[in-house]
């Protein structure tokens, strides 16, 4: 490994290391880092926490923070790192995990859940992340079965049918959202990510498919290398290219929609996390895309640390933050690699 | 002879492009595939390398039926050098040819010993050592060209298929290309086709010439037999004159045609 490369990856761990730390010690009440370790080692010793610590802060660091924190951290990697193998598969810049109607998929799932307005036992929480998380693998299914031509998925076909049904989808949800003004709220906040569920059951929900997901794709980086050289070419390499793209498809399409379900409609982190690891570190998908799934949870817990204390107590859906904050930081990475020649 | 094709058809909906066409080639040998746009050249190359499944009809590389064998194992036996075109700019000349190794790596692409030899080999038969750390957009057409030859030669397999490689080239770098090619395919005994444009560079590189039109051979053997102002004529529908010039034929287009 070269030592700019290794650079790039304790940088990463480092800034990991840091958003995790502020993502539990800020909020609508901050604790200090002395608190946390005391009532960590307490706990772990199976002590009750030390008495001139407030009680409240236990909780709300073990039922709130630290659970929340690791959801941020569980779905900003995995909007990352199954970014990058789309772009990978599509060898387009534009492409982002909810490119094949993962989010659209997720979005009518979770309206029309709430649209039908169930009782809360039936399913309890997980009803809507259940449902949206159906939704988007669903449907991106159908653009999977729709693009299918002979036994081959052409990678325009799988574009332009994910086009269409994203429109069906997101059509149909705006539909149920108008249909009552109640559903229209709870919708749009869910749809900006705006009420990831509490506690360490999402997370453990997530867990699975996170770990299956992102261990496919850390392992793919070889087969998106050959495939960035085109479909064809891959192929006169050896590589089988229809298997290879059903495995990368499927791992990055399960994994995003996991975090989706949970986390909410989170915009931005999947498209920018792989661009700017291949701006800074250049092509290669063995490296882009474990750099991508670091930066990727970088970026979504310093958006979801703003979103909490930006205008506290109340908390903004971290979604209008990713894009508020992503794009221009976006642009700026831009420009400062297209002024130092690093630019294609 | 060790790459025989008999009675391919091949095409692109219902309309083939390929009809019945047979074809030998022995081993060692170098046979420019040339004829008019649509004669289906291109359209050969790609069935042989499996990128494109026949219609009908079978293609043996020895005791291998190339159409029926997994991707893997078809390219350690087939590499293709396409045109250099839209090559994945900030790949470097390594990492580019070390993909010509997938053939022999599991899913994870670790190299071994040897692959890391066989890319250094490549690299050095080409004069792309210098350039190795290089990014591709940084390259000139010819060194790209080069390095998809590099990336074939690192695949090492006895078959070597070209698909127009000096249709990017100036002059000099056309020359200069296939003279690497038809070295290095004598020096490893690599048995090569390629996808010819200049009728003139068919002629003064390739052992056997086969000319196609509307998917067959109109005519194949030594460049003398087959470039001839009947058999171009007859397939070009264009009036040519062919001179000779250290006993291999020069075609040229008479003037007031």
């Amino acid at each position: 490994m070269s030592k700019r490369l290794s650079s790039a990856f304790v940088l990463h761990l480092a800034l990991l290391t840091l958003a995790v730390t502020l993502s539990v010690l800020m909020g609508a009440v901050p604790i200090p880092l002395r608190d946390v370790l005391r009532v960590a080692l307490a706990r772990l010793q199976g002590a009750p926490p030390p008495a001139d610590i407030p009680s409240y802060t236990a909780t709300i660091l073990f039922q709130l923070r630290l659970p929340h924190t690791a959801l941020m951290l569980l779905t900003g990697s995995a909007l990352g790192v199954s970014g990058a193998a789309y772009q990978g598969i599509f060898r387009n810049p534009l492409a982002d995990p909810y490119l094949l109607g993962v989010a659209s998929g997720a979005g009518l799932g979770a309206v029309a859940v709430l649209a039908w307005n169930p009782s809360p036992a039936l399913g309890g929480m997980f009803l809507l992340p259940a449902a949206a998380f159906g939704g988007g693998v669903l449907t991106v299914l159908v653009v999977y079965l729709l693009a299918r031509v002979n036994g081959h998925v052409p990678t325009t076909a799988l574009i332009l049918a994910g086009v269409a049904i994203g429109s069906l989808t997101a059509a149909l949800t705006s539909f149920l959202m108008l249909r009552s003004e109640d559903t229209l709220h709870r919708a749009l906040v869910y749809l900006f990510g705006g009420a990831p569920l509490s506690g360490w059951k999402p997370v453990l929900a997530v867990l699975p498919y996170w770990l299956a997901g992102t261990a496919v794709l850390l392992l793919s980086g070889h087969a998106l290398n050959v495939l960035q050289f085109g479909e064809e070419q891959a192929q006169q390499l050896g590589l089988a290219v229809g298997r290879a793209k059903v495995v990368i498809l499927a791992a990055a399409s399960l994994t995003a929609a996991a975090a989706v379900a949970f986390a909410g409609i989170i915009g931005f982190v999947g498209l920018v996390a792989p661009h700017i690891a291949r701006l800074l570190w250049g092509e290669d998908y063995r490296r882009l895309v474990a750099l991508s799934l670091l930066g990727g949870a970088i970026m979504l817990l310093l958006a979801d640390l703003l979103a909490r204390i930006l205008l506290a107590p109340q908390s903004l859906p971290v979604g209008i933050v990713t894009a508020l904050f992503g794009a221009p930081f976006f642009l700026w990475v831009l420009q400062r690699t297209k002024r130092h020649g690093g630019m294609r | 002879m060790t790459l025989h094709i008999a009675y391919l058809t091949a095409g692109y909906g219902h309309r083939p492009v390929l009809r019945d066409l047979s074809l030998t080639v022995a081993e060692g040998e170098i046979l420019a595939l040339v004829g008019p746009n649509g004669a289906g050249k291109t359209t050969l190359l790609r069935v042989i390398s499996g990128a494109l499944a026949p219609q009908a009809g079978h293609i043996r590389w020895k005791e291998h039926d190339l159409t029926t064998l997994r991707p893997s194992a078809r390219a350690r036996l087939v590499a293709v050098v396409p045109q250099a075109r839209q090559l994945p700019p900030a790949f470097t000349v390594r990492q580019a040819v070390a993909l010509g190794r997938t053939p022999y790596l599991s899913w994870l692409g670790k190299p071994g010993e040897h692959d890391r030899a066989a890319v250094q080999r490549a690299l050095a038969q080409t004069d792309l050592l210098p350039l190795a750390d290089r990014l591709l957009a940084h390259l000139s057409g010819g060194e790209q060209q080069r390095v998809l030859l590099a990336r074939a030669l690192a695949q090492e397999t006895p078959l070597l298929l070209l698909d127009e490689p000096t249709t990017y080239l100036d002059l000099h770098h056309q020359a200069a290309f296939l003279r690497l090619v038809t070295r290095l395919g004598r020096e490893e005994g690599k048995t090569v086709l390629m996808v010819l444009h200049d009728l003139n560079l068919a002629a003064r590189f390739a052992h056997r010439v086969a000319l196609l039109a509307e998917g067959h051979i109109a005519a194949i053997g030594t460049p003398t037999e087959v470039l001839t102002p009947q058999h171009l004529q007859a397939v070009y529908h264009t009036q040519v004159e062919v001179l000779s010039l250290d006993r291999r034929p020069v075609i040229l287009i008479p003037p007031g045609v």
